[in-house]
């Protein structure tokens, strides 16, 4: 026989336990038996190894090959430079890596602070003298002692209950307590058993005592726990595409690197020059600054979105964001305040009473529309029977008890009345049979029994009801009649109505009828606003809840969300796959009565219809659907660890619209990755046109390799880092989602980079360069030039030109769409900084004799700087007439 | 011929008993309970525990014989098995991730050479011990070698339960997604091939079995939890040294992670 069908003799027997609990000694034993009661965390990270890592990334790998040759190089040549060229390569390698290594550090160690353990002190009975514990430390055999409030430490069997109710939410997605009792089960399913606590939840009502049988991973919530900890993710769209660039930059890069090794060797260079130039051209063509631009614009991203209560715990799901398609959420708690709150009473005279505010900690006062003399003596009478039928209790922001109780507790405040000196001697528990709960009181002059529940089990009882003037009025067919159809009237508004009434005595027959109480779990506030946004955005909207159909859809209609059908679980368990698939393609469904086990069957299937999925959950059953899904989205507060740790993203307020703050900021960081990538591409011209034209003609350099690398890492870099954190576009939310076909590096990025603003700076450079030669008197073809004081000049020239043009470029590149007018300078002020951080960069270039020996610059004439004016210009004013053609063409 | 569990004075060991208890009542044999005298393992408690096994002994009609040996435990053990031949030996271990064996007489054993097989017993859930409805048995990267299937099978008959095999397959789930029925079954059935005898030898013994098929790439610890087995029968190479970090050995990785009740059966040498 199962431990829950056995007699608690027989279970403390087979535990080997003892009503007084183990003694300290068999405790201890017990814990070296079967471990600590947790649930294992995953092994701790090697820091070191993933910090040496790094070093072996692929543009990494390209560039340490790089510094090799020039180390071979300045061996072969010394004298040469190449030495400083070689050690400022490995310099931009342990730059990207520290950079990266840093990211990647700061992201876990936000995980870990998010990440609790199961509750840190339990009572336990131990040689029957009652301690406090470490949860960690309890064993099966313990004795545990439950009372209100409590987190179950382990899965337990029951040896004692008064009135005790747990919240099974987090292993069944049930939000109704769930009453527990003494005695052996005879069901065969252990979640099922009425006298088994579980591991995870918590005592909503009652004080109870059970004796411990499975503690950490063996524990129903340890399994689950132990189900979902190895699920593999698919690697994101951004993943791939970034591996895809890398593939094509390093073709290139090494493709050209080789065909001028080979021109060079056939022109007749000696190997070790055209090495070097080979060299060059690939580092050229390595954007340095790429991987850890992305990888900070992801991570600002993510900071970004913590400050609007969306934690994204891994880079990639900033990105995924942006794509997403279709949100499955939950109702209660996230579309939902999860605070139950009276709205209305009714009582028999007619007179139906509005309260004022919403949730457990906002006051309120009533109001009626036809008030009746004795009107507020009656509504006094009804919430005075409330308040004597009450175990919840609301004290400074913390509210402990049932949620149905909570809101009448709320409601009570609302009603002034006078104080009670009444004395609560009994009570007719609650149960889901009867329905109803009776407290008995004594007063002053009698005793009195005051009842709560179903309106037609109360109603059943009652024989009068509190009528005007205060007289019990014999309740006949008619005005029970009345009662029913003002009950039906809420219960069509989606309400949960019950009905109060009190009596003489101790017997639950008599009762005079007080009033009818509607509730509500009321939505957030800004909910409608928010599905608005993804309706604009192209972002459909599924509601997947536990709750009743009618409840659900009245919800709906509230908060502006479209249903076009709804289908309860029962009706998904026969429904064939490909018919739900053919409904999920186009409809907006309502998902009712769910279990959470069905969230992974619409996750999958939406998924193989092309969509991307951000899948909501709190409860330890949600959290297979959540690592499946593109996006799992776990609740901070409501969710278990299981849950969190399953998920990509966390809301830190449970609010359903920081779901659609992520996805803005995914969208945006899409764009802005977008922008700087373009902004990268364009240098890449001025970087290796200039030594493609010093070989095809007699032209001293232009730009040496030290030089591209100070475009690449320092002036570029910073500006590059800004326009990733653009803030967003004014019409991000109404723009279709990101598909995934959609490449980050499109033909619009190559032909703006490359072709577009590529082609006018290296104009700007060219100008600048042959433009300061012809300017000082240099002759074409004259090479005898090359190293000198002059020549550093002229490839000063160069670099400026290219800076300069990139500076306006950042600028333009603030949008791809809108005119750079219409955006607000300040508003993205990194890039102020950094343009800021561009002048200096080339005043220091200009001016510090240590800048100049290390980037082989020299100080140019300030006469000559108009040289720089005109291609910025050009660049900006070409760009922006392209945007206004391309608006226009749209 | 009897069948060897080593007790002492924790629980697990009571409960690796128990489980031999299962095994001997298929197989029509004695127990015979070892204990060896240490001033650390109270004889009383030890005494109390062969209390209790003696009535679940007598509730499934098995002889159980007490035997108290002097000396070190695990010296003193293996004169013991290797003087006289079992059937098999039971010993339990408190393995909590990263070594395998916590206790050092299990571990002893399992370095030893000895003439009967032995079963190395990891108790996580105290209850599912004494109710087993659906056991697990996986054979790693290969099929249940013929001493896994007879514990096995012992077990399942002692208790009643039906055995899942684990079959771990050559190809992914996302290759068998884009597989139609009839590749599917053909695919299946070509890995199910030695899985068949296996099945056709639980029918014999009036054992219910089927197969569960694994994934490449995939879990198979979440593969026999989702299947809410109460037991994993695992087979395993005999280790000279026991390694402190398991993670490249499925099975010993199952063992380690596993939330239900785990063995894992070493052969006789």
């Amino acid at each position: 026989m199962k431990l829950h069908q056995l007699t608690m003799a027989e279970a403390l027997q087979r535990l080997d336990s003892s009503p007084e609990g183990l003694s300290e000694t068999r405790a201890q034993k017990r814990l070296e038996e079967f471990g600590p009661n947790r649930i294992a965390a995953r092994p701790a990270k090697n820091w070191l190894k993933a910090y040496l890592a790094q070093y072996l990334q692929f543009f990494a790998l390209l560039l340490e090959v790089a510094s090799g040759l020039a180390f071979i190089a300045d061996y072969y040549d010394p004298g040469q430079g190449n030495n400083v060229l070689a050690w400022a390569i490995l310099g931009a390698v342990v730059v990207n890596a520290s950079f990266s290594f840093w990211q990647e550090f700061k992201a876990d160690k936000a995980m870990e602070a998010l990440m609790k353990l199961m509750p840190a002190y339990n009572r336990v009975l131990r040689s029957g003298r009652e301690q406090k514990i470490e949860a960690a430390k309890i064993v099966p055999g313990d004795i545990v002692l439950l009372e209100e409030g409590d987190r179950i430490p382990a899965d337990a069997i029951l040896l004692e209950a008064h009135a005790l109710s747990i919240n099974l939410s987090t292993l069944n997605g049930e939000s109704n307590p769930a009453e527990r009792r003494l005695g052996p089960d005879p069901t065969e399913r252990e979640l099922e058993a009425h006298n088994i606590v579980f591991a995870g939840t918590t005592v909503v009502s009652g004080i109870g005592k059970a004796v411990v049988f499975a503690t950490g991973a063996a524990t129903e919530f340890g399994k689950i726990a132990t189900l979902t900890r190895d699920v593999q993710k698919s690697v994101s769209p951004m993943q791939k595409e970034i591996m895809g660039i890398t593939r094509i930059l390093t073709v290139i890069a090494f493709a050209m690197g080789i065909v001028f090794l080979v021109l060079g060797l056939l022109s007749g260079k000696g190997w070790l020059t055209a090495a070097i130039f080979a060299l060059s051209l690939i580092v050229a063509n390595v954007p340095e600054g790429l991987l850890p631009t992305i990888t900070l614009a992801l991570s600002m991203a993510s900071q970004r979105m913590a400050k609007r209560n969306a934690l994204v715990k891994n880079l990639d799901a900033v990105e995924t964001l942006g794509s997403a398609t279709v949100i499955c959420t939950d109702k209660t708690g996230t579309l939902t305040r999860n605070e139950m709150t009276v709205k209305h009473f009714w009582l028999p005279g007619g007179e139906t009473i509005d309260l004022s505010g919403e949730g457990y900690f906002e006051g309120g006062s009533w109001q009626t529309e036809s008030p009746q003399a004795d009107t507020e003596a009656r509504l006094q009478a009804l919430v005075i029977a409330a308040e004597m039928n009450l175990h919840a209790h609301i004290a400074e922001q913390v509210a402990l008890g049932d949620p149905t109780e909570l809101a009448l507790l709320t409601a009570v405040g609302k009603v002034p009345h006078p104080a009670l000196n009444y004395l609560r001697t009994g009570e007719i528990p609650f149960s889901s049979e009867r329905k109803m709960m009776s407290t008995l009181c004594q007063g002053e002059t009698q005793n009195w029994l005051f009842a709560k529940g179903a309106p037609e089990v109360i109603l059943a009882l009652c024989t009068t009801q509190l009528g005007r003037g205060g007289e019990h009025i014999a309740l006949g067919p008619a005005e029970r009649e009345r009662v029913v159809q003002a009950a039906e009237v809420f219960e069509s508004k989606a309400f949960r109505v019950l009905a109060l009434a009190r009596g003489n005595g101790s017997e639950e027959k008599d009762l005079t009828l007080l009033g009818l109480a509607a509730i509500m779990d009321l939505p957030r506030p800004e909910v409608a606003d928010a599905i608005q946004s993804c309706y604009q955005a192209g972002i459909r909207i599924l509601m997947i809840t536990g709750d009743h159909p009618r409840t659900a859809q009245a919800l709906a209609q509230k908060i502006g969300l479209k249903v076009d059908s709804v289908i309860t679980g029962r009706e998904l368990r026969t429904l064939p796959e490909q018919d739900l698939a053919q409904k999920l393609k186009t409809e907006h469904i309502l998902f009712a009565r769910m279990e959470s086990s069905q969230k992974l069957l619409i996750a999958s299937v939406l998924q193989r219809n092309g969509e991307i999925v951000a899948m909501t959950g709190d409860g330890v059953n949600d959290a297979p659907a959540l690592r499946k899904a593109d996006i799992g989205i776990a609740m901070g507060i409501a969710g278990t660890d299981v849950t969190k740790e399953a998920a990509d993203m966390i809301l830190l307020d449970d609010n359903f619209r920081s779901i659609v703050a992520a996805i803005e900021e995914g969208r945006t960081v899409y764009f802005n990755i977008k922008k700087f990538c373009t902004y990268h591409l364009t240098s890449n011209v001025p970087e290796i046109l200039p030594y493609i034209f010093s070989f095809f003609f007699k032209i001293p350099l232009p730009l040496s390799v030290i030089q591209i690398l100070s475009i690449d890492l320092a002036s570029d870099l910073i500006p590059g880092i800004a326009l990733g954190s653009e803030p967003p576009e004014a019409n991000i939310m109404k723009r279709p989602p990101v598909s995934r076909s959609e490449k980050i590096l499109d033909w619009e990025v190559f032909k703006r980079g490359y072709f577009m603003n590529g082609l006018i700076e290296i104009s700007a450079s060219m100008f600048a360069f042959l433009g300061f030669l012809f300017l000082h008197g240099w002759v074409y073809g004259d090479l005898s030039i090359s190293n000198s004081h002059f020549h550093r000049q002229a490839m000063t020239m160069t670099l400026l030109g290219a800076v300069t043009c990139q500076m306006l470029n950042a600028l333009t590149l603030r949008s791809y769409e809108f005119p750079i007018w219409t955006i607000r300078f300040f508003s993205n002020p990194y890039l102020i900084g950094a343009l800021v951080f561009d002048l200096v960069w080339i005043w220091l270039l200009l001016n510090l004799p240590l800048m100049q020996l290390i980037f082989n610059t020299a100080a140019v004439p300030w006469q000559d700087l108009w040289l720089l004016l005109p291609f910025p210009i050009l660049l900006l004013f070409t760009h922006e007439s392209y945007k206004l053609w391309k608006r226009r063409k749209i | 011929m009897k069948i060897a569990v080593a007790l002492n004075s924790h629980l697990i060991s009571e409960h690796a008993a128990l489980y031999a208890l299962r095994y001997a009542q298929s197989l029509g044999l004695g127990v015979e309970l070892l204990h060896v005298k240490n001033p650390d393992d109270p004889l009383k408690e030890v005494q109390e525990r062969v209390a209790r096994l003696q009535i679940e002994a007598g509730k499934l009609g098995i002889i159980l014989s007490f035997r108290q040996l002097e000396g070190k435990p695990g010296p003193s053990l293996v004169k013991q098995i290797q003087s006289h031949f079992y059937h098999s030996v039971f010993c339990s271990t408190r393995a909590h991730p990263p070594r395998l064996f916590t206790n050092s007489v299990s571990q002893y054993l399992v370095k030893a050479r000895l003439p009967s097989q032995l079963v190395v017993v990891r108790i996580n859930r105290v209850n599912s011990v004494y109710h087993c409805e659906r056991l697990g048995i996986f054979g790693g990267r290969g099929q249940p070698d013929v001493h896994q299937m007879a514990l096995g099978i012992g077990l399942a008959a002692g208790y009643q339960a039906e055995i899942l095999l684990g079959n771990p397959l050559e190809i992914s789930r996302r290759a068998l997604q884009h597989l139609d029925f009839q590749q599917t079954r053909e695919v299946l059935r070509a890995s199910d091939h030695g899985f068949r005898s296996l099945i056709t030898l639980c029918q014999l013994a009036q054992v219910s079995a089927s197969v569960a098929h694994i994934p490449h790439g995939e879990d198979a610890l979440d593969f026999f939890l989702s299947r809410k087995i109460s037991l994993l029968v695992l087979s395993s190479r005999k280790l000279p040294h026991p390694t402190r970090h398991l993670m490249s050995d499925p099975v010993e990785n199952l063992f380690h992670l596993s939330p239900v009740n785990c063995m894992i059966l070493y052969p006789k040498v």
